[in-house]
């Protein structure tokens, strides 16, 4: 009897990152059917001693491609040649490109597959070795590996993986699937593919970016021919996928080359230095040049030396004292330009290899075979892979660490992450509830689609003073159908929400939902990503297009600060005048203070085009790289916890008086900016950035469609106005709006904003006069939140 | 506060030397650092030294020892017996320091542990006490500081007086080499490397260096002799590593060379590059002057063309008024004619021939 054809396809996917997975088709499909989780990289930059002999670090003792060996150094010949640089720089490219030639004779095929002199300056590489100068399944790699064992115990096995499959005809991933698929033989135990080139396009263009996106289309075919290849060649196939590391968004650079070089101490006689992206090793000749060097460290706050906790939580204690005497280690988002892989004519937008904790900084981890249940597991170790596939391959070893063994995540909730009993039920009798009463006006509606953040499956919910569930803010519904009736959706929202006991309940009703290929809106981009059928066919899901996060419009990052400008404005009914809001007032105004604080985050992640539909992801991005960027610390801290309160809120956190001003002055100084940012202009103060807004945005067309849209109006709009143009009927309200809430002080309103907004406003309709006290800036807040809610909601 | 300062020794071996022996000495009293010891050990001296050091013999700090002449190296060693300082300094006697000499190498050693000595640059003076260039210790060698042991077997000359050692080095490795004699200096800093101990190198020049007709520096066959002498002890005591120092020094070598020819080879690309050029400079000069001779014969030739077309112009009209002149002749003379031809009704015979004749000679 034939034994059965049994693989183990192991897949590593250059820097894919756990969020990455929605933005692919097949992949994220199939997901479903998998134990899946993230991988936390060894820290560094070489991880196949921990993927293949299930090594850490500090066993494999080294992290880096380069180290410290000036003995050992395959550039030794660069020692004649420090002076070109200097003296001829027309024959430093030959020199490079010889040197290379050179350096390859004297390492082993597997590192003379990556040498290269990168961007190390010549008269420095002669002190420099590689680490990695064996391929994992050369016996004389230094450990067991897996490929070893299954050679030991007569099982074969296929790889192509870099750095050797460089040296293939083609190295791209498509090249590499063709490569694998004509070599894969049924007698195979083991196949090892490594796609690359995502890796480099989130490298040059960003993680959010449209080219990023294509590779994930393109990585999405190619494992899926690969795996269904597997699947009809194989009678069993167990599949091991993951992302060596993530890929952060770049944020800041710093010089920290210039900052060495103008220390005053010499590379190669007080110290040696090795600048990689994300970390700069040192190795110090002298105790001085170690003083000098920490001072000049110490107060960056680009990053941290690493203390002895990080070297044992890294798990970089036991390395060879060649690999760093002294880590600086940049925080998440920041990286050293130049540095020895990268000119400083270079622009890097991605970068990885920070903190291997760092949630960007993760890869995926999919692991799909028949006799494992599918499930979430935390993030697990790069070296787990190699016991996870010891376990897969039935090979003998501890089983211990495999992620076969990982205790699984609790189920995430439909609607909400919050830990409160039946939350999702409750949830879902609303949500019937709404159906039900759309379907009673719209009875032909052929699909009812949730988003937000109920639709992400992280809406707020809180227990009431008795007890009860109630859901936080609003539900966002989009209904579908062909002949949309002639009812009132928003009146019955509102309806709908007073009988709910809820903020809002916003309907929107298309009779066919079509979001562009390009610039999608945030609404487009919730939905797409962020979404649940309630009714109707899940084909309909699959067909829309999937975004970058950098394809959202920057506009749309300012109109959603304008609207929760608007929010807090309705919040403040009378505020001015009584201080004490009552407990429905007071719960809305806090929505409305976490929404201004959120749209705050998402302003800057939009800008930095790394958007996410998840609170929790936003949260963790946000923070990082707004440290990064040198955002205060405070407002980090708030938007933080606005994040976290969405998704687990609780009221009694919220005290007006703390976080109703200074989220107001973040809110307007962030608005100042993004109006900057999108224009491309440098606004002296709110007045101007809101003129430039105003100038910029104005349109016949969008003053048009205002009209239309407030045609049942009370306000007597003055014509002319709109068909010349000169005034933009949504930038003066918004403008309007925004001035307003900065005329709010604690005690008194700042008569020259109430002014400046009158004005404004004056534009539009007709304003009773008054003194510039409370009274005006209500009845100025009357008259603008009214026009808001008629025009631009 | 912090720990007093260790002692420093500074032993200045005499011998006939008595005219520089004052400025060595002032030079090693005064340094910016305390506390020090200069100890003179006159070698037996003829040339009378004590009379020159007689200004300074008061000094607290100095310490005169006389000895019947046996040679450099003892003399040093006598120093170092009759010292007490933590750290070392040999200055010849027609050498002198600089002022923040001591200073400067005992900081390197007080702060860095892992040294067993500290060396510097030096500067090259005449006779005279006139600078004459750097000594050049730091272009010497690629490796100065650290483990220095194989880059000192390939050479990189530095004076004793560069140097600041630990006495507890010394009191590891011993003192100098009494047979050693021009290279008892330099086998010690070998035997000290070869021992494990690091040096520092301090970039600049702090102590002066002598050049006179008497220096031992001059004699070349003792240098050599003694040169040789110094690295069969130093191989024989550490075989192991002077072998992994010969393998390092083949393969350096071996790279000097080879980036040696490659720059070689670039220069004569470069050159043939610029023999090229050269020749196409050459050629488009040559061009050049083909050109402008060419235009200016062709300037002169319409030049030449101009002058004969003005003078033909000049011909022309001066043909033209001559033939106007003929005409009105011929007229005067025809006069009388035409009055007779048109009294005899044949004075119509005359206009065609008037005519003709204008034709003839072409006036209008």
């Amino acid at each position: 009897m034939m034994a059965n054809k049994h693989l183990l396809l192991m897949i590593l996917l250059d820097a894919f990152r756990p969020d990455y997975l929605p933005r692919t088709r097949w992949l994220a499909h199939w997901a479903h059917k998998c134990l899946r989780g993230s991988l936390r990289e060894p820290f560094g930059f070489s991880p196949r001693a921990s993927y293949f002999g299930g090594l850490k670090p500090s066993e494999a003792k080294f992290t880096h491609l380069f180290c410290y060996d000036p003995a050992d150094s395959p550039f030794g010949i660069a020692r004649g040649l420090s002076w070109i640089e200097e003296k001829a720089p027309t024959l430093a490219s030959p020199a490079r490109a010889w040197l290379t030639h050179v350096g390859r004779e004297r390492v082993p095929p597997f590192a003379a597959a990556y040498l290269s002199t990168f961007e190390i300056p010549l008269r420095f590489l002669p002190f420099f070795s590689l680490t990695e100068k064996y391929a994992p399944w050369d016996p004389k790699v230094g450990y067991n590996s897996l490929f070893l064992q299954l050679t030991a115990h007569g099982l074969s096995w296929i790889e192509c993986s870099w750095p050797l499959s460089t040296q293939l005809p083609r190295s791209d991933d498509a090249a590499i699937v063709d490569y694998v698929i004509r070599q894969l033989r049924p007698e195979h135990r083991l196949a090892y593919v490594h796609l690359q080139q995502l890796d480099a396009l989130g490298h040059v263009h960003g993680p959010g970016s449209l080219e990023v996106q294509r590779g994930l289309e393109e990585i999405d075919r190619l494992v899926r021919r690969l795996v269904e290849h597997c699947q009809r060649l194989f009678d069993a196939v167990d599949v091991l996928i993951w992302g060596d590391h993530g890929m952060v968004t770049v944020v800041h650079t710093i010089d920290l080359w210039g900052i060495l070089e103008k220390s005053g101490l010499r590379f190669g006689h007080d110290f040696v230095y090795f600048l990689d992206s994300t970390m700069a090793r040192f190795w110090f000749h002298t105790n001085a040049a170690r003083k000098k060097v920490i001072e000049l460290l110490t107060p960056l706050r680009e990053g941290v030396i690493l203390q002895q906790e990080h070297w044992e939580k890294f798990h970089i204690a036991g390395c060879d004292w060649r690999n760093g005497e002294l880590i600086f280690l940049l925080h998440p988002g920041i990286v050293i330009a130049p540095n020895f892989f990268q000119r400083a004519d270079q622009t890097v937008r991605g970068m990885h290899g920070y903190d291997p904790n760092c949630p960007d900084n993760l890869g995926i981890f999919l692991l799909y075979s028949d006799t494992v249940h599918p499930g979430e597991i935390p993030p697990l170790d790069a070296w787990q892979i190699y016991f996870t596939a010891l376990e897969l391959l039935q090979l003998p070893g501890p089983r211990a660490l495999s992620a076969l063994h990982m205790q699984r995540l609790p189920k995430r909730g439909r609607y909400t992450q919050a830990h409160l009993p039946h939350a999702d039920a409750v949830i879902q009798q609303h949500l019937d509830f709404i159906a039900a009463e759309i379907k009673s006006v719209w009875p032909e509606m052929r699909a009812l689609l949730l988003v937000g953040g109920f639709g992400r499956g992280e809406g707020g919910v809180y227990q009431d003073e008795t007890g009860q569930i109630r859901p936080v803010n609003d539900f966002d519904l989009i209904a579908l159908g062909e002949q949309i009736p002639q009812h009132d959706f928003k009146a019955l929202g509102q309806e709908l929400a007073k009988q709910i006991g809820i903020d809002y309940v916003d309907i929107l009703a298309f009779k066919a939902y079509q979001p562009p290929q390009a610039s999608p809106s945030l609404l487009d981009f919730d939905v797409v990503y962020g979404s649940q059928l309630l009714e109707g066919s899940p084909e309909m899901l699959t067909r829309l297009p999937k975004y970058a996060p950098v394809q959202i419009p920057l506009s749309e990052g300012v109109k959603l600060l304008f609207n929760r400008v608007a929010g807090l404005m309705i919040g403040l009914k009378n505020f001015s005048k009584h201080r004490k809001p009552d407990e429905t007032q007071r719960k809305f105004l806090s929505n409305q203070i976490i929404k201004a604080l959120i749209a705050i985050g998402d302003w800057y992640l939009l800008k930095w085009g790394d958007y996410n539909t998840l609170y929790a992801i936003r949260r963790e991005r946000f923070a990082l790289l707004a440290a990064a960027s040198g955002v205060p610390s405070a407002l980090i801290e708030r938007v933080r916890q606005a994040y976290l309160w969405k998704i687990a809120p609780e009221y009694d956190q919220i005290t007006l008086e703390d976080w109703l001003f200074p989220t107001k002055t973040w809110l307007l100084e962030t608005l100042v900016h993004a109006i900057g940012t999108l224009t491309h202009s440098r606004p002296s103060d709110l007045l101007d950035a809101l003129t430039i807004y105003h100038d910029a945005r104005r349109s016949k067309e969008d003053n048009w469609e205002c009209l239309q849209r407030c045609s049942d109006r009370q306000w007597a709009l003055p014509q002319e106005v709109f068909s010349a143009g000169t005034i933009g009927i949504r930038p003066t309200i918004y403008g309007a709006l925004a001035l307003l809430l900065a005329a709010l002080k604690p005690d008194t309103v700042d008569s020259f904003y109430v002014h400046e907004s009158k004005r404004w406003l004056s534009r539009l309709v007709l304003l009773p006069s008054w003194e510039y006290d409370f009274e005006g800036w209500e009845v100025c807040r009357e008259k603008a939140v009214g026009l808001w809610e008629e025009l631009c909601h | 506060m912090g720990r007093a300062l260790p002692l420093v020794s500074i032993i200045i071996p005499c011998f006939e030397q008595a005219r520089f022996v004052a400025q060595a000495v002032e030079s090693a009293l005064h340094q910016d650092y305390e506390p020090l010891e200069v100890i003179v050990v006159d070698d037996g001296s003829t040339d009378n030294p004590l009379r020159e050091l007689r200004p300074y013999l008061s000094h607290p700090a100095l310490k005169y020892i006389r000895q019947e002449n046996r040679g450099l190296p003892q003399a040093r060693n006598r120093g170092i017996q009759e010292s007490k300082g933590e750290f070392l300094k040999f200055l010849d006697a027609d050498d002198w320091l600089d002022r923040s000499a001591i200073r400067k190498q005992a900081r390197v050693l007080l702060e860095e542990s892992g040294f067993g000595f500290v060396y510097c640059d030096f500067m090259v003076v005449n006779e005279e006490g006139i600078p004459v260039g750097s000594g050049g210790v730091g272009q010497a060698r690629q490796l100065l500081s650290g483990d220095i042991f194989a880059s000192l077997l390939a050479g990189g000359y530095f004076t004793p007086h560069t140097v600041l050692i630990r006495r507890s080095v010394l009191e590891d490795v011993g003192y100098f080499d009494e047979s050693l004699g021009g290279h008892a200096d330099y086998e010690l800093w070998l035997r000290v490397t070869g021992a494990g101990y690091r040096a520092y190198y301090i970039d600049e020049s702090l102590v002066y260096y002598r050049l006179h007709s008497s220096n031992m520096s001059r004699d070349w066959l003792h240098m050599q002799e003694t040169r040789l002498s110094a690295l069969k002890k130093i191989v024989a005591m550490f075989p192991e590593r002077t072998a992994e120092s010969l393998h390092y020094l083949i393969q350096m070598n071996e790279d000097m060379r080879r980036a040696n020819y490659w720059a070689a080879d670039r220069l004569q690309e470069l050159q043939a590059h610029i023999t090229r050029l050269e020749q196409a400079h050459k050629h488009l000069e040559d061009q050049r002057s083909y050109w402008q001779a060419e235009a200016e014969r062709r300037e002169a030739a319409l030049h030449e063309l101009q002058r004969w077309v003005s003078q033909l112009i000049t011909s022309q009209q001066e043909s033209h008024s001559w033939r106007k002149r003929f005409y009105r002749m011929l007229q005067k003379t025809a006069n009388p004619i035409y009055q007779w031809g048109k009294q005899h009704g044949a004075g119509w015979i005359l206009i065609p021939l008037n005519n003709l004749i204008k034709k003839a000679l072409r006036i209008e």
